[in-house]
């Protein structure tokens, strides 16, 4: 496979073996991410082909470096974003299971919501994950931001699924916790 | 609380987090049978030493010396393909798919290839050879998986079986391989099988497919002892195929070697991809 310069290259020559090559080193890992969110591969398959687009529009001027994660970025965007679209029609994704189970970390009834804008919370949330082990932080970031099932976490990180539920709880108590002492309530 | 505030902040979360978790590698876990497995294994090769030895001394000891046409177990026996392992690739489908598809019409069980060099083997006297042991379900018209509408003539989904035969709507295809299985699946049928093999003896056939030749191939074991071939694919000028065709292994083996297929011919496997 291409390495991500040469794919770059390739986008910056606007050739379309560009797509192609990012398809076939990345595209694997970008429809696995939009599953989990929508539990539908036509609609994964939609989405990495919009996220494709958007590379090709953006790839010139964009230099994107790590390759990887700016394209997982954006089939993640745009999956959430069909994902609130069809949200009514569709339940028990990923998304929704892994969401839910944030909800006792992130709830604050009795307090006044905060005007924290995202970009503010995503620094916060870097600050957290650097005070973790490596290990958890993949952990957290393969359930919240990938979107894994357990058992694919588990299977990833050499550990037992049962461990691997055990540690998400325990990582979401200490987010819970760094959040109050923030004064940050979602 | 506001999930989807958390939902857009990490999408947010600098890049090297991603790049760490997707690059993450843990250290594997040996599954629980791992230990029982090997122990098991050992005894087979025990038990097979016990049972091979004593033919091999005796086969050595016979008048001429020469080999055995009765199996494989001599190089270059005139072993023909289907003849080694066809057992682990039936037709039939298993008790959870007959349960699971009892009311859904024109499933087909599939096997996949292994590396697409297999058609440019000289030596294809072993089903192994060239199939995995992995077959999933094509289930037409129902992409959305059985139990929601169907979803029109231009549409299946794939159904994969688990280590306990438990079947999965998509679960445990990886997506290359689903976005690589051949289009020719939509509309083929049973029916449209036997028809093209009408014209021929035979006792059975398994379907297959090949993500590298973008093709599906339908083996037909046959009791003359030679296995025919039928192929449908997305692209036949590309395999120098003609669809619907009756080939044998060596014409089948020929077309696809001289193919711009096999000429351009790299090591990129189905199965290893």
């Amino acid at each position: 496979m291409l390495e991500d310069d040469k794919i770059i290259d390739l986008f910056f020559a606007r050739s379309e073996q560009a797509i192609q090559e990012l398809d076939r080193k990345y595209g694997r890992v970008c429809h696995r991410l939009s599953y989990n969110i929508l539990q539908s591969w036509q609609d994964a398959e939609e989405c990495v082909g919009d996220a494709y687009l958007g590379a090709w529009n953006a790839i010139p001027p964009a230099r994107p470096n790590p390759l990887q994660a700016y394209i997982c970025k954006i089939v993640r965007n745009l999956s959430l974003k069909r994902y609130e679209y069809k949200q009514a029609a569709k339940r028990n994704s990923n998304f929704e299971i892994a969401m839910q189970e944030l909800e006792d970390s992130l709830s604050a009834p009795d307090t006044v919501e905060s005007e924290l804008e995202a970009r503010e919370l995503a620094q916060i949330i870097e600050d957290f994950l650097e005070n973790q082990t490596k290990e958890n932080r993949v952990i957290f970031m393969r359930r919240y931001a990938y979107m894994d099932s357990y058992a694919e976490i588990a299977t990833r990180v050499g550990l037992s699924e049962n461990n691997v539920a055990v540690r998400l709880n325990r990582i979401r108590r200490k987010l819970k916790q760094y959040l109050t002492e923030r004064e940050v309530f979602l | 609380m506001n999930t989807v505030k958390f939902a857009e902040a990490m999408s947010l979360v600098d890049d090297r987090y991603y790049e760490e978790a997707a690059n993450y590698q843990g250290t594997k876990r040996k599954p629980v049978w791992f230990k029982w497995g090997a122990m098991a294994a050992c005894l087979c090769l025990v038990l097979a030493g016990a049972l091979v030895l004593p033919r091999l001394i005796q086969l050595n000891g016979t008048e001429g010396g020469g080999p055995s046409n009765a199996g494989g177990l001599w190089p270059g026996d005139p072993v023909a393909v289907g003849t080694v392992h066809r057992e682990d690739f039936s037709p039939e489908k298993s008790q959870e798919a007959a349960l699971l598809f009892r009311d859904v019409p024109g499933v087909l069980k599939v096997y996949r290839t292994t590396v697409d060099s297999w058609f440019l083997s000289d030596h294809l006297t072993d089903y192994s050879q060239a199939l995995t042991g992995e077959a999933v379900y094509v289930v037409p018209q129902y992409s959305e998986g059985i139990g929601c509408p169907p979803t029109g003539e231009q549409s299946y989904s794939v159904y994969v079986s688990g280590e306990d035969g438990t079947l999965t709507w998509g679960e445990g295809v990886s997506l290359e391989e689903k976005h690589t299985m051949p289009y020719a699946l939509i509309g083929l049928t049973d029916e449209i099988i036997r028809k093209d093999l009408s014209g021929i003896a035979y006792e059975d056939y398994i379907i297959t497919h090949s993500a590298r030749l973008y093709a599906v191939i339908v083996w037909a074991r046959c009791p003359d002892g030679e296995d025919r071939f039928v192929t449908y694919s997305s692209r036949p000028e590309f395999l120098g195929l003609e669809d619907h065709t009756v080939y044998t292994l060596e014409e089948l083996q020929q077309r696809l070697a001289s193919s711009s297929m096999g000429q351009n011919h790299t090591n990129y496997s189905d199965s290893e991809g």
